[in-house]
């Protein structure tokens, strides 16, 4: 009689049967396996369950085969999916099955190391993908946290050096009327910096200003020129000397290596002279729409502190954004967020701060504009 | 009892044969893009997402997203084409012919019990209604040293398949417990009831000197396996091999990385 509550389907395997097996239905009933339905055979196979020798197969080990030699000595089989087993070995008495329970117990174990193994192999393979991810997620933050560890004499040296290479062919001056005011205000912007300020005029036609690591500041003639007010001046260079304060040109640096270190590492191509490339890069001083706008806010900051009013850098930007509608991108703005969208981010953030007390700048914007060079 | 098509064939050839299938009108075969030799007129060529099997449309957009995408990663194409007879009477004939030397063996599914694992890219056409997918080996050791790597193709359904592999293929029936050894990458095509490992050669004389590699395939019964006497990658080492300026395969250590990539890709 059938146990109804525990019907188990399995294959049988005999010389006779077909080579995919019969199916089968099974029982345990005390120390013996009960095989129903065989085909040309209406009896129950009944079979001690002690003389049955298990083994785990089947294309990805998920069966357990018993197999037992018949009285005529041919080999036969019965397999069960892994659970269906443990359910038929589970009712028999613990004496009968240990060969199955220590099967079981080695596939188990069997199992488990080689699933380590096909993760750390997995892990391995992908281990390039996840580094190139997490660069890729967290690179600013990884970039911060490595400028911490560069001291500023550190970032000074290294300023000089940007310095030099970003400067070359750039006709610099410390003299005139014009590099006095810059001077003056940019060190009422910069009082109490842990940094060393050095002002620079480049005379060039272009609308631009840049900083360097360490305290390099140049501002082109061309934007003194297009300045209404000395105020304006002053919005931009707050801006700039934020670029310093908050070390964005020593991360970009740091950003730009690691990642030409990384992906030379994970492309293999180490030979393609990536430190020169890097170097080149640092010429252009570019910084993320991120980096630009920590810079206006900081730089509004600034022009707080130092008492200046901060319209001349919403006013400024509002003129360069006709020019950008006007005559194409200037230089200063191409990787800048779209001028209009900052003027309105810094009018926002101008209304939130409040008790903005202002002293005027004390200097006359024609007479500098006249003390500028001709060209 | 069945819903696949059933499809009378011819095969034909030597080493480089061909299957000739002839299909009833509204008769359907499904065949591995560029298999397809010739068709005779009435029958439409009609190229599908997936593997055109019932299981498929079954599913989901995503479904057959995934399923599609196994296909890729088994070394098929991510369409398949269905060659169906439009026509409104006569038999109509397709053939698809084998890709490289070999034999093309008729796999009767439901005579298998309706499942059936070989090496990858070795489908060449089938009855509509056979489902193709991926057979993803677990087992770390076999995966990286049985030679067919970890991703191998898995054949379901009760009609008619067409399996292609190098060389001669052997078939044998192999009895409950019964172990045959093999060298790696000879195994074309299995029954999911084998039992497929690997096993060391023996002594590092043997392993190194022995010609064999370091391992086998050890093949358990009870059920069926075909073996082939030339996989292609064996074929195409030769042939580099004998290519001025080639070089083959020769130090140890290259037959060990070899085996090692070869696992993790395949190189059959």
């Amino acid at each position: 009689m059938l146990n109804s509550d525990t019907v188990i389907r399995g294959q049988f395997f005999s010389p006779t049967s077909p080579i995919q097996g019969e199916p089968i239905t099974a029982y345990s009933e005390s120390t013996d396996l009960v095989i129903a339905g065989i085909k040309n055979s209406s009896e129950l196979l009944r079979l001690p369950l002690i003389a049955l020798k298990p083994r785990y197969g089947g294309f990805n080990r998920e069966q357990v085969y018993f197999d037992w030699e018949s009285p005529q000595g041919e080999v036969c089989s019965v397999c069960f999916s892994a659970k269906d087993a443990e359910l038929l070995m589970a009712q028999a008495p613990a004496t009968v099955v240990q060969s199955y329970q220590q099967v079981h117990h080695e596939q188990t174990k069997r199992k488990r190391r080689s699933n380590i193994g096909l993760g750390m192999l997995l892990f391995y393979l992908g281990l390039p993908f996840l580094l190139l991810l997490v660069l890729f997620w967290k690179s600013h933050q990884i970039a911060a946290w490595i400028a911490d560890y560069v001291s500023i004499e550190q970032e000074q040296a290294l300023g000089e050096l940007v310095f030099a290479s970003a400067t070359d062919g750039m006709k610099l001056r410390q003299t005139g009327y014009d590099y006095e005011v810059l001077k003056r205000i940019g060190e009422r912007l910069t009082q109490g910096s842990a940094y060393q300020y050095h002002w620079y005029i480049a005379d060039t036609a272009e609308v631009n200003a840049f900083a360097v690591p360490g305290g390099y500041v140049v501002a082109n003639t061309g934007l003194l020129k297009a300045a209404d007010s000395a105020e304006e001046v002053a919005g931009v260079l707050a801006h700039e000397v934020q670029h310093v304060e908050q070390r964005h040109t020593l991360e970009d640096i740091i950003y730009r290596l690691g990642w030409q270190t990384s992906i030379a590492l994970i492309v293999g191509d180490v030979s393609s002279l990536w430190v020169t490339q890097a170097a080149t890069q640092l010429n252009s001083l570019k910084f993320s729409r991120e980096l630009e706008a920590e810079a206006d806010l900081k730089g509004l900051e600034a022009l707080h502190k130092a008492g200046i009013a901060p319209q001349g850098l919403v006013s400024f930007f509002e003129k360069l954004a006709k020019d950008e509608a006007n005559l194409g991108i200037p230089a200063f703005l191409s990787t800048h967020p779209a001028s209009d969208q900052r003027s309105t981010n810094l009018k926002n953030a101008i209304k939130q701060q409040e008790g903005w007390s202002t002293i005027p700048l004390p200097y006359d914007w024609e007479q500098v504009k006249a003390a500028l060079p001709a060209k | 009892m069945s819903s696949m098509d059933i499809v009378d064939y011819q095969i034909f050839g030597q080493d480089s044969q061909y299957v000739e299938i002839e299909l009833d009108p509204g008769e359907a075969a499904v065949g591995e893009a560029g298999a397809m030799l010739f068709m005779e007129q009435d029958i439409l060529m009609e190229t599908v997402f997936g593997d055109g099997s019932a299981s498929n449309q079954a599913k989901g957009f995503f479904g057959k997203l995934m399923k599609a995408g196994g296909r890729l990663v088994t070394g098929e194409s991510l369409f398949t084409t269905v060659y169906m007879h439009q026509g409104r009477m006569g038999k109509r004939k397709v053939a698809f012919a084998a890709p490289y030397q070999g034999q093309i063996v008729p796999m009767h599914l439901s005579q298998l019990g309706g499942e059936l694992i070989c090496q990858r890219d070795s489908f060449l056409c089938a009855a509509k209604g056979v489902s193709l997918s991926i057979a993803f080996q677990k087992k770390i050791g076999t995966g990286l040293f049985g030679g067919e790597g970890f991703i191998m193709q898995r054949l379901q359904g009760d009609g008619l398949a067409f399996v292609h592999a190098g060389g001669t293929l052997i078939e044998r029936s192999l009895r409950p417990g019964e172990k045959i050894r093999v060298d790696t990458g000879c195994l074309a095509a299995l029954m999911p009831t084998v039992d497929y490992d690997i096993e060391y050669v023996g002594g590092l004389k043997t392993a190194f000197f022995g010609g064999e590699g370091l391992f086998f395939a050890s093949l358990t019964g009870p059920g069926k396996v075909w073996l082939q006497s030339l996989p292609l990658s064996r074929l195409a080492n030769r042939i580099v091999r004998a290519a001025p300026g080639g070089v083959g395969e020769t130090s140890v250590l290259g037959g060990l990385g070899g085996a090692v990539m070869g696992g993790l890709f395949g190189d059959d």
